[in-house]
């Protein structure tokens, strides 16, 4: 890439939005080019202080204790976060490898964590291969809260489930349902635990009307569930 | 703690863990990070999630911060922003009408507190100023790109133009604004 070629792109590029193979070419530029380097920081500057006029508003109470929370410098509740926490989590935990590595690359030049944008194409290519809208976790509880697997849910055409059950609980598992959003209850009749645990197949509604999923046993109080 | 630590040593704190340190440098960037992340996804429970998870990116990724490329804040507030434009991706939401976010900045905010923001309120005052004198068509350009995180193909195609003048649209709003902010930097 040519100087004339980056200095046209460097408005992009100090905005993070310019598309992986050009940034990347420009990248492969600014490391050998002050110039343009120079060029493309005083843009980043300016790019900078746009996210800084932002209007400053305080979040809920108790805001920052989620934050020592979840960063493990203060106690954890023993309910169970919310499920849209959890999802976030969820992806955050999965991609945040990817991410880091993007992260370090891009900060090089114009900052940390700008491909982050990268990141969510790649899981909005992935879904749209499928047909999907959505693809998340949610933790399998037991009677007494504690954590004995992971239901993963995914909403396309069809929408499926992915079970897997911690060694502890699976035996006691013989049957499965889903509860609907709007009072339903479907067996999950091909449900069949594997010997690792899992299980996972097509469900006759959309993941969206599906309030939890529980996996019963033989007693009263073997009960696992999840809520989407 | 006192507001005189510097946001370097706050952030060195939340890297090693110290609870103190993570409660202040919470407190001096939550309304901003917070604030940010509502303007972007415009769902209050969601800009909370965010908001948490850009504290958390903080705290994994504190090493990686380097003074020499920026401002804790503004380093912070990357991470924000893109968390969110992230999310609204993911969820596919409908792209925010770019003015709706304009009005958003030129209302300021409420909580507002000069003594801990990195620009001078006249100066931010001056940044909103310079998007306004903004011509529309590179207003709305300039916002979708640095707001919502749209490219300039995806700005082309919701301003129903063709790339090569969404790209001018980008460019020439950029280049306003740093002429803008050097004049501001002279007086």
């Amino acid at each position: 890439m040519r100087c004339d070629e980056v200095r046209d792109l460097a408005p992009e590029l100090a905005l993070g939005i310019a598309d992986g193979e050009q940034r990347a070419e420009a990248l492969r530029h600014l490391s050998g080019c002050a110039d343009c380097r120079r060029a493309v920081e005083q843009l980043t500057q300016v790019a900078d202080e746009l996210l800084t006029v932002a209007p400053a508003q305080e979040p809920p109470a108790g805001f920052e204790t989620h934050v020592a929370r979840a960063i493990g410098l203060a106690e954890r509740p023993a309910r169970r976060p919310r499920a849209r926490r959890l999802r976030l989590r969820w992806l955050a935990l999965r991609v945040g490898p990817a991410l880091a590595t993007a992260a370090v690359t891009a900060a090089a030049m114009v900052g940390v964590y700008r491909d982050d944008h990268q990141t969510a194409e790649r899981y909005r290519a992935t879904l749209a291969e499928a047909n999907g809208h959505s693809f998340q976790a949610e933790t399998l509880t037991d009677g007494t809260g504690a954590r004995s697997g992971v239901a993963f849910g995914y909403e396309g055409s069809p929408s499926w489930l992915l079970l897997t059950v911690d060694r502890s609980h699976r035996d006691a598992v013989t049957r499965g349902e889903l509860r609907t959003k709007d009072g339903r209850t479907i067996p999950l009749r091909s449900l069949h635990l594997d010997a690792q645990g899992s299980w996972g197949g097509a469900i006759p509604v959309k993941l969206y009307e599906v309030a939890s999923v529980r996996l019963l046993g033989q007693g009263p109080g073997d009960v696992l569930q999840a809520s989407f | 703690m006192s507001s005189a630590v510097s946001d370097e040593a706050l952030l060195s704190g939340l890297a090693a863990g110290d609870a103190d340190a993570a409660t202040a440098f919470t407190r001096r960037f939550q309304a901003r990070v917070y604030g940010l992340v509502l303007t972007i996804v415009h769902d209050e429970g969601t800009a909370e999630d965010v908001a948490q998870e850009t504290f958390v990116r903080a705290w994994r990724y504190a090493q990686t911060y380097d003074p020499r490329r920026g401002r804790v804040a503004t380093w912070l507030l990357t991470i924000a922003r893109n968390l969110a434009i992230d999310v609204i991706r993911v969820k596919r939401a409908e792209p925010l009408d770019p003015d709706v976010v304009v009005r958003k900045l030129q209302r300021g905010s409420q909580a507002e507190n000069p003594a801990d923001q990195e620009l001078p309120p006249d100066e931010r005052e001056r940044v909103r100023g310079a998007i306004t004198q903004l011509p529309p068509e590179q207003r709305r350009a300039l916002v979708l790109a640095a707001y919502l995180g749209r490219t300039a193909q995806e700005i082309g195609e919701l301003e129903g133009v063709a790339l090569g003048t969404a790209k001018t649209r980008i460019r020439s709003a950029m280049l306003k604004l740093r002429a803008s902010l050097e004049a501001t930097n002279e007086v």
